[in-house]
């Protein structure tokens, strides 16, 4: 290789890592708004639905509610428990958040920064990884109500682990392919069978996200905040942040799986993608506000001698159809 | 718009066959099982009767497709297009009744005389004992007090006093926005309740005029 | 098998043991103890000197005897310790301030300890020193959420020790606000119920009920809570005019609320698989703990005091009253959503059947005149000196007299010496025997069905704590 052609690598890799580094901050960027306003969407639809109002102070009907919030949140002070690792009592909201974050480098818009090939695969193994952040965090706040909750969410969080991906991967046999942009151009999700799927995979999205009627890990009136009572402040905001971006992309990973008529079209396709994921993550506030909380002992019932085996099932089944 | 519109609508029309569906099953419920006056609200079928075809076939696809839980959330959904309950506080309040009873005053006759004659019924009776009283013979004969302290903090607002005042002197008024940032604010003596009474008294006398029939 | 088990246990000892961190979990407060000062607050020494203390925490030295530097030492064998759990007075599930001490095996109840008293305010004693007519405002603080029961129980002690008898009227404003009371204490506590479970919105469509209800009460009393409306002798005051039109538009419009409710809740499985077989009450134990009212009602024992002894217009009404099979949870709450129903009833009769006359007894030596007539007449005037000064005297003797709480059987005993003053005043709270029965209702619960036991046994703190 002469020297020019070095030369031109060198610059490629550079500007491949700046590329990479632009984008990460603006996807960044880009959920931490998008959370921003789904936690608006939230509190105002509940609070409609619970003939109230919702936040309707901050600049006009409270849209910037949120925002408000985080900055005060962010300029909060940070205090430690005494005698406590500061490091490590800061790693744990940042695991959490780096987890939530680091998902959506397979954010499926035809702008993408980045193609994952496997992009299904780095996501099972993301949020496998997450539940260490809880578990840091429940572990960490020293209360036995913060590790009941952590406890909690580990074992939800491992059973859930096996069903989601059953799940996933079935409707990921009909696309043939493991990268999450390839599955928006599919056209088979409109049978019955694909109806059922949803249903499965809306429930265990419930449970992974930690949602009502799943969300033992802060049940608020059992274990109070859950697993993060003694965060305040920063801490709090990146764990909030991090829950609600889970439920953002469990939406997005929805409207890939389920509803993509019309998708596959360039720049049009996009906003029918966007307007499914804002649908589907409704669908997620109004299930916090009808159900009750399930228990967690009747959550693994659930899960191991249940949902496993219908899952498996349609496994099969669409496995059969495939072929 | 109108897809909204029709949303509400179905919503509406679900709800309602969910009412039809309890009243008769509340109606069944209680034609089963009266006995004498009391009504068993959760009987227990015998396991024979689930063994129907017909209320197989019914069941397993709606408990399938958590055909319960879809209503449930239709039914909430159907609430946000109904009249919020929120009063935007200070700027709309709820109704009040002429009977309310809120923050004390001692009133006035028209002529500005204070109305209270000292007679501590309403010491007496406060069961929270939150009024003191002292009273004097004035240089005009009448006897008034010269010192009339209630302290709100110990006050329970059982409106003994006003009943227990025979020239209607102590009131509880219709104010409820006396809220304070310290106590020694509510501990309100006589100049503060006569100028709550000097405040309030249109409102105070109209009250006392429309209830005037049942007192 | 005994390998394989001493295996595990070998792994999870050492599990326990990286666990163990001693940075977080070593007596960090004992220091603090050393620590005189009033005010102090851990400062860079101080954790330098901790960190010295408990640099290498994993040290080992086989040399010693003492078993916390040589693990070894310590046997396998390790008595596991169940987490005590202090539930409240803080939780939001503990309805006001419940302390419970839990002992949990994982998260499974085996003992539950209900710590109370934090709201105790000496009623009955201080009733001691009041005279009859100051004594009723005590009982709108009892039971806060049902207030005017509260009232119709004291006035009917002490009518029943004067011998007297309350205008038809009267009994029938009792009765229909009783009833209302009913509802408003039924809407909060399957509001907080479902609250408790997980449901929030059902919660709050039910507190804008009881909110007009609450107007109802400002109506009539002039409170929307602690009315002191139902006295000794009747009522304080009649009902204004156009109150019964409202009310009647109210219940017309109830009971699709409770539709509603019981849309979104009583068919919802995940409601069913919380409350059913959860907090069973045998009707042998109902009876053992002495529970009351739907406590009771819910094991299916027919059992009502509005239908056993009625008091007031309870006589002239027409009403069911609904009873559940197995106690559990779910049986009570379909009951309180009955008992609504029921309630509308009865209001409804009542706003029928309302007479007109006299709303507190004509007897001006225990009820004190009308306005007017005390301005006019002397007679009255020394009357109304006498009430709100001295107090009238209740003639020697005693009485228990229970009524129907929306709770269960709220109970005054009264014992009177004659004097304006009550000698002794006991109050039966129902919420005082339901919470005793905590303990064996959430035994090998989980601590989610502690929280709807709570929710289900329907504690108020006022009149457990009274």
């Amino acid at each position: 290789m002469n020297f020019e052609g070095q030369q031109i690598l060198w610059v490629q890799t550079l500007w491949g890592v700046l590329h990479l580094l632009i984008s990460s901050v603006v996807v960044m960027l880009l959920m931490m708004i998008s959370v921003a306003f789904f936690i608006v969407i939230e509190r105002k639809g509940l609070g409609m639905v619970q003939l109230r109002q919702g936040p309707n102070k901050v600049s006009v009907k409270g849209i910037l509610q949120a925002v408000a919030d985080g900055v005060k949140l962010f300029k909060k002070e940070v205090s430690f428990p005494v005698c406590l690792s500061h490091f490590t009592f800061a790693l744990g909201p940042v695991i959490c958040f780096f987890c939530a974050y680091s998902l959506y480098l397979v954010f499926p818009n035809s702008f993408g920064s980045n193609r994952f090939e496997l992009g299904v695969l780095f996501f099972l193994c993301i949020s496998s990884f997450s539940v260490y952040g809880v578990f840091l965090v429940g572990w960490l706040c020293d209360s036995r109500y913060a590790f009941l909750g952590a406890m909690r969410a580990i074992a939800q969080s491992i059973s859930y682990e096996v069903f989601l991906s059953t799940v996933l991967f079935t409707s990921f046999l009909f696309v043939g392919s493991y990268d999450v942009f390839q599955g928006r151009s599919n056209e088979f999700f409109t049978s019955v069978f694909s109806l059922g799927l949803l249903m499965l995979w809306f429930i265990a999205a419930l449970a992974e996200t930690n949602r009502a009627p799943f969300d033992f890990v802060e049940g608020e009136s059992e274990l109070v905040a859950g697993y993060m009572v003694e965060y305040g402040g920063g801490g709090f905001a990146l764990l909030a942040l991090a829950e609600y971006s889970n439920i953002m992309f469990m939406s997005m990973m929805t409207g890939v799986m389920f509803f993509n008529s019309g998708m596959s079209s360039f720049l049009f396709g996009d906003i029918i993608f966007s307007v499914w994921v804002v649908f589907i993550s409704y669908l997620f506030v109004l299930v916090r506000g009808t159900m009750p909380r399930y228990r967690y002992d009747l959550l693994m019932d659930l899960c191991w001698k249940i949902l496993l085996p219908l899952s498996l099932g349609m496994f099969v089944l669409g496995a059969v159809i495939c072929c | 718009m109108a897809a909204l519109v029709r949303l509400f609508t179905a919503s509406r029309q679900a709800q309602l066959t969910g009412v039809r569906t309890i009243q008769a099953r509340c109606q069944s419920s209680v034609d089963i099982d009266r006995e004498g006056c009391f009504i068993n609200v959760n009987p227990q079928k015998s396991p024979l009767a689930a063994q129907d075809v017909a209320t197989i076939t019914e069941h397993v696809p709606k408990s399938l497709f958590i055909a319960e839980l879809v209503k449930g959330m239709s039914i909430v959904q159907s609430m946000m297009f109904r009249e919020q309950a929120t009063l935007n506080y200070p700027f709309e309040k709820g109704p009040l009744s002429p009977r309310f009873r809120g923050e004390h005053a001692l009133r006035r006759y028209p002529s500005g005389e204070e109305r209270c004659i000292a007679c501590k019924l309403c010491e007496a009776i406060c069961p929270a004992q939150a009024i003191t009283i002292e009273a004097e013979t004035r240089a005009d004969g009448s006897r008034r007090t010269t010192r009339y302290d209630i302290d709100m903090t110990k006050c329970i607002f059982c409106g003994f006093c006003q009943e227990a005042c025979p020239v209607d002197a102590i009131v509880e008024g219709p104010n409820f926005e006396y809220s304070t940032e310290t106590h020694e604010e509510l501990l309100y003596n006589k100049e503060k309740l006569l100028n709550n009474g000097d405040q309030w008294e249109p409102a105070i006398s109209a009250n006392l005029q429309a209830d005037y029939l049942y007192r | 098998m005994a390998s394989i088990g001493c295996l595990l246990r070998k792994v999870s000892s050492t599990g326990v043991n990286l666990l163990r961190n001693p940075i977080t979990s070593r007596a960090v407060l004992t220091s603090i103890g050393q620590c005189h000062a009033s005010h102090w607050t851990p400062d860079k020494k101080f954790f330098d000197q901790r960190k010295e203390k408990f640099d290498d925490p994993n040290e080992i030295n086989p040399n010693s005897i003492t078993p916390s530097e040589n693990p070894l030492l310590i046997s396998e064998e390790k008595e596991i310790q169940n987490i005590t759990l202090n539930f409240g007075p803080q939780h939001p599930a503990a309805h006001g301030v419940l302390r419970l001490v839990l002992t949990l095996d994982g998260e499974y109840v085996v003992r539950c300890d209900p710590h109370i008293g934090l709201l105790h305010r000496a009623t009955e004693k201080l009733i001691e020193y009041k005279t009859y007519t100051q004594a009723l405002p005590y009982f709108d603080r009892l039971d806060y959420v049902s207030m005017m029961c509260n009232e119709q129980c004291y006035s009917l002690a002490v009518e029943k020790l004067l011998n007297i008898q309350v205008p038809l009227r009267a009994q029938y404003i009792r009765v229909m606000f009783a009833e209302l009371t009913r509802i408003l204490n039924h809407c909060m506590g399957i509001g907080t119920h479902a609250l408790d479970v997980g449901a929030m919105t059902p919660f709050f469509w039910l507190f804008e009920e009881r909110e007009k209800i609450m107007e109802f009460y400002e109506r009539a009393s002039g409170a929307r809570m602690h009315a002191a409306y139902v006295r000794p002798g009747g009522v304080a005051l009649d009902i204004p005019l156009g109150l019964m039109d409202d009310i009647y538009q109210f219940i017309e419009q109830f009971g699709q609320r409770i539709d509603e409710v019981d849309d979104v809740l009583s068919a919802n499985r995940i409601w069913q698989h919380r409350t059913i077989d959860v907090g069973v009450v045998s009707a042998e134990d109902a009876l053992l703990y002495g529970f009351s009212g739907v406590m009771l009602r819910g094991s299916g024992i027919k059992w009502d005091l509005r239908k056993q002894q009625p008091y007031d217009a309870y006589d002239k009404v027409e009403f069911d009253v609904p009873i559940g099979t197995k106690g559990d949870c779910y049986d009570r709450y379909l009951i309180r959503m009955a008992e609504m129903r029921q309630s509308l009833r009865i209001i409804h009769q009542c706003l029928n059947q309302m007479p007109a006359g006299e709303i507190k007894t004509d007897d001006n030596k225990v009820c004190p005149p009308k306005r007017a007539e005390m301005k006019n007449s002397m007679e009255a005037l020394i009357h109304h000196f006498k009430l709100f000064s001295e107090g009238y005297n209740v003639p020697p003797g005693s009485t228990y007299t229970a009524i129907e709480h929306p709770k269960g059987e709220f109970g005054v005993y009264l014992v009177s010496d004659g004097s304006t003053r009550p000698y002794r005043l006991k109050i039966k709270a129902p919420g005082f025997a339901h919470l005793a029965g905590l303990d064996f209702l959430s035994k090998t619960h989980m601590l989610a069905d502690v929280v709807a036991i709570i929710g289900t046994l329907d504690v108020v703190f006022g009149e457990v704590d009274r």
